[in-house]
């Protein structure tokens, strides 16, 4: 599975409380990629998936499809259930 | 450049002239001898009073002094003091009595005396505005809240409420998201020096960015207190900010900066706190040298806490108007914001020391700022209620 991270420079929910999630979400599921997106500088990302809450984290099946999308602050516990739930 | 000539406008307003802080003072005249036992019992006396009841104004005068003896011939005449009662020192003259030689009883009476002026913010020289307010003072003492029941207003010691201000407004959400973002960054880099001192800088120009900003809003409350209707216009607001939190509380805002909606017009301040976030951040990650980051943080901190003011307006605003009632004198009214600015900074500073040693931003949490929001709101609700129930506790400025 992929997750599309679209997030922000000034954005403080991306920093202080996402970042240290996804790190953590990185080191124990290696097999999920990330892409990270800056929403001031990839306009395109921002208008083809109609971004309009930062940050915005979509996760998409292998074959590029979106499964789901979540706005803001997720807590570690409810990623981890959306990546087994999808892996299965 | 608006933004420019408010933050100068505030600052004008800030060192204006506090001459208008002398009004409601307790003035006691008080003629003595050098040499003259009793008079140096109740200069002891006037010496003790002075602390607790700092509207106390005593004018001493030693009569060896020529020009002092023909003042004490003018108290003469105007209080009609009898001629057997002349040259009879000490002479003490406070409202419309007079009292002359000093023991126990006199002490006792002058003690009543000042205590009473004190509570009813009475002058000895009675101007027509302290005596409008003496309808208010029983109501001063005590307020009536719904559910709450009846509070003693006027018990609560200017330190406490310093301190208790101060300490709730270091844990607004506004001033708490900002620290924590820079931090987040900082701890990123992973380097503790860059942390203390980036980081220290931050809190230290914050507090002293609101204490310029508490000031100003004493000098302009006080400049303004002719106004009639300006503890209703402030009752108004900070029930305002109150409701504004609890909102945020109740739907669930965070971050108010992170909508980003395509048919809505952005506000000038979310455009400026974006900037001032990015430029956090880019302070916060590159290896520019420390002296370089040092007036660059110092300048976003300015930054970022002239904008949260608008935000966490409601406490500075609440703690400013309810420290007016307290008669104090300028000196002390400024020591009381530097109290409310110690502990402001103080929680600013636990979570920067737990960020330098752990290199991990914790006590914030979404939970928490929430939480956070819902006592601040509750609290600034309560005050609102209190500012417009009772305009005794404002009228007295």
């Amino acid at each position: 599975m992929k997750i599309i991270r679209i997030e922000a420079d000034w954005c403080p929910e991306c920093v202080i409380f996402m970042k240290p999630v996804w790190e953590e979400i990185s080191r124990e599921f290696p097999s999920v990629s990330m892409e990270i997106f800056n929403y001031d500088k990839d306009e395109e990302i921002k208008i083809k998936y109609n971004i309009s809450k930062v940050p915005t984290f979509i996760f998409l099946s292998d074959s590029g499809n979106e499964i789901l999308r979540k706005n803001g602050i997720i807590s570690k516990k409810e990623i981890i259930e959306i990546i087994n739930k999808t892996s299965v | 450049m608006k933004f420019l000539k408010t933050f100068l406008f505030l600052l004008s307003i800030l060192f204006a002239n506090f001459s208008y802080a002398q009004e409601n003072k307790i003035i006691v005249d008080f003629f003595y001898s050098p040499t003259c036992s009793h008079c140096t019992a109740e200069r002891k006396f006037f010496d003790e009073m002075q602390p607790i009841f700092p509207e106390l104004v005593v004018n001493r005068y030693n009569i060896t002094e020529k020009e002092n003896i023909d003042k004490l011939k003018e108290y003469y005449k105007n209080y009609n003091v009898s001629e057997q009662e002349y040259g009879l020192v000490p002479i003490t003259f406070i409202n419309d009595e007079h009292f002359v030689g000093f023991d126990k009883t006199i002490k006792a009476n002058l003690e009543s005396k000042i205590t009473k002026y004190s509570a009813e913010c009475k002058k000895p020289i009675i101007d027509q505005k302290c005596d409008e307010q003496l309808e208010g003072v029983s109501k001063k003492e005590q307020i009536k809240i719904p559910l709450l029941g009846t509070i003693n207003v006027s018990g609560i010691h200017p330190f406490l409420l310093s301190s208790i201000f101060g300490f709730l407004d270091g844990f607004n959400a506004c001033a708490l998201m900002a620290l924590a973002f820079l931090l987040a960054v900082l701890v990123g880099t992973g380097d503790r020096k860059r942390i203390l001192i980036i980081g220290g800088t931050f809190v230290l120009v914050s507090g002293i960015v609101y204490f310029m900003f508490i000031s100003a809003w004493l000098n302009l409350f006080m400049f303004l207190s002719y106004i009639k209707f300006l503890s209703f216009i402030i009752a108004l607001l900070v029930i305002f900010f109150g409701v504004t939190l609890l909102r945020e509380y109740i739907v669930k805002i965070v971050c108010k900066i992170c909508d980003t909606p395509e048919n809505k017009k952005e506000s000038l301040i979310t455009k400026l706190q974006r900037k001032i976030f990015a430029k956090m951040s880019a302070v916060g990650k590159s290896s520019v040298s420390i002296w370089v980051a040092i007036p660059i943080v110092s300048m976003l901190a300015a930054g970022v806490n002239t904008i949260e003011l608008f935000c966490s307006l409601g406490f500075p605003m609440a703690y400013t108007k309810i420290l007016t009632t307290y008669n104090l004198s300028p000196i002390a009214y400024y020591l009381y914001i530097l109290v409310y600015i110690f502990f402001y900074v103080l929680d600013q500073l636990v979570i920067l020391f737990i960020a330098l040693f752990s290199l991990k931003i914790t006590m914030i949490s979404e939970r928490g700022i929430r939480i956070v929001k819902l006592i601040s709101g509750i609290f600034l609700l309560i005050l609102g209620i209190i500012i417009l129930i009772n305009p005794g506790i404002i009228s007295s400025i």
